[in-house]
């Protein structure tokens, strides 16, 4: 009931003043299906890459955060190869940080700084979590190079 | 004795420590530095305790030693090849270093008559010079004094020879200007893009900017970067936005890019590889700012009306003083039941702005 009213303001917000490298457009109609696109930050391996994502609304969004994977393939440390993200304000407390004040814009800026940010202390790819903290111009090698394959136009 | 005397004469600060002047404490000061000492004589020969300060000549120590017996002489020999070994860090008097800067300024300012501003800090660690290009667009430019001159902070894309830093407060300017008059088609190219087009990002250009977002409508945006010192160069673009949309823009690019003259004007050239006739224009509709949510707003579902109620709950933490409605803040308390407790007729949990507590009757 409250998913609509809050979808179309958001979708308002970021029109009128997209945060920076992020777009947000939604996908059909019914306001279930968004598309996100992060440009690949500065000073990172992923610097010139365009990164989709797809987003799914859930019926009780607020009250459920949607659930955000990357459709663009990502060497990360936090990014599964389905492209599934791990990150604490994407899951439902207990376990989870999300709350019904964060969304979509905050979810996209989080997300684009975890690409600034990797957290290898709660991996979801262990072997690459250890190469960040073991052998970083390998990892950043190894990301620049899938950037490269993958995420650029 | 009179040998004793002369050293006394040279080193003021040691004194004796017995009658036959031949140990004595004090210090050493060389290059600003004080060397504490014990000089005394074993077998014939001087002898220094080595601490801490004086560790790192613990060899020359040892080898002048052997050479001069007479401690005069081996004081004087430690003394220049202390200094000699310091020297790196002060390389001349401060107060002639400041004079040169002094003067390297007053020429500077004299020769450049036509610069905007030239301030240089009291502190004589800065200098700050603004100047107007050919189109009079207006550049920054600080230099830090550290020694010689060097570019502090500058508005331009960056550029190797940017970090040298040089003797002469003119060399460095002359380096500015030169990458100021290169940049002008660069410069040109982006003011085009700033007056011609819906420019989302960056909200104040500045020159280091060298892309920008610019979009076509609501849902579709591009991001050109130009290479600032080649922009005759095909820019790089990269769509933003619904997969339908940025696919036809992406095919167009790649089946006009194999045509991208040089020579014509680059701006016209991004049109044609994108098949516009010009960038759609910012709409000037004003709307007012759109926030996700204002006060008297709930800041759950971001309106104020729901099913015709208003927002009802106002969380009590002082520096929060958000307010819900009571069906939302009762669904979210619901959904994450893990921290919520109920009492009578009322659910207790976290604000979910300020996390604080907040209690909610049940609706």
């Amino acid at each position: 009931m409250q998913k609509q009213q809050r979808l179309l303001r958001e979708i308002a917000k970021i029109a009128q003043s997209p945060p920076k490298g992020i777009s947000l457009t939604s996908k059909d109609d019914k306001l279930n299906v968004f598309e996100g696109s992060i440009i690949g930050p500065e000073n990172t391996p992923y610097y010139k890459g365009t990164f989709n994502l797809e987003i799914l609304i859930p019926e009780n969004y607020p009250f459920s955060p949607p659930s955000i994977k990357f459709l663009t393939k990502v060497y990360h440390p936090n990014i599964d190869d389905s492209g599934r993200i791990c990150l604490d304000l994407i899951k439902m407390p207990p376990k989870g940080n999300w709350k019904p004040t964060i969304g979509l814009e905050g979810l996209l800026i989080a997300i684009k700084m975890l690409l600034e940010n990797p957290n290898p202390d709660d991996p979801l790819m262990m072997e690459i979590a250890e190469e960040f903290k073991n052998n970083k111009s390998e990892f950043e090698r190894k990301a620049r190079t899938c950037t490269e394959d993958y995420a650029i136009q | 004795m009179n040998e004793a005397i002369q050293l006394l004469l040279k080193f003021p600060s040691l004194l004796p420590r017995n009658g036959q002047l031949t140990e004595f404490d004090g210090y050493l000061n060389i290059n600003r530095t004080d060397y504490e000492i014990h000089l005394s004589q074993v077998n014939g020969k001087p002898f220094l305790e080595i601490n801490e300060k004086l560790s790192t000549f613990r060899q020359d120590i040892d080898h002048l030693s052997d050479i001069y017996t007479n401690p005069l002489n081996f004081l004087d020999a430690l003394s220049e090849t202390i200094s000699s070994k310091t020297s790196s860090a002060i390389k001349k008097n401060l107060a002639d270093f400041y004079r040169q800067v002094l003067t390297e300024y007053a020429e500077f300012r004299e020769f450049y008559i036509n610069l905007q501003s030239c301030v240089i800090t009291p502190d004589l660690s800065e200098v700050s010079i603004t100047t107007l290009d050919e189109c009079d667009r207006q550049h920054a430019l600080t230099v830090a004094i550290d020694g010689t001159f060097r570019i502090a902070r500058h508005d331009l894309p960056d550029r190797d020879d940017f970090a040298k830093p040089s003797a002469s407060l003119s060399v460095l300017y002359e380096t500015f200007v030169k990458a100021i008059e290169e940049l002008q088609p660069y410069l040109y190219l982006m003011d085009r893009f700033d007056s011609a087009a819906w420019v989302l990002d960056p909200e104040t250009p500045k020159p280091k900017d060298c892309y920008r977002r610019i979009a076509f409508d609501s849902s579709i945006s591009v991001v050109i970067t130009v290479d600032p010192w080649k922009p005759d160069g095909i820019p790089s673009l990269q769509f933003l936005g619904p997969e339908r949309l940025t696919n036809s823009f992406r095919s167009k690019v790649s089946s006009n890019v194999e045509n991208w003259d040089y020579k014509a004007d680059t701006f016209d050239e991004i049109l044609r590889l994108l098949e516009m006739e010009h960038f759609p224009p910012k709409p000037t509709l004003d709307r007012g700012e759109v926030v996700l949510f204002s006060t008297g707003e709930c800041c759950i579902c971001f309106s104020s009306r729901l099913n015709q109620k208003l927002p009802e709950i106002v969380c009590t933490n002082p520096s929060c003083e958000q307010v819900f409605h009571v069906e939302c803040l009762y669904q979210w308390l619901v959904s994450i039941a893990a921290k919520t407790r109920q009492t009578f007729n009322e659910l207790h949990g976290e604000c979910p702005n300020c996390e604080k507590h907040i209690s909610c009757p049940l609706p």
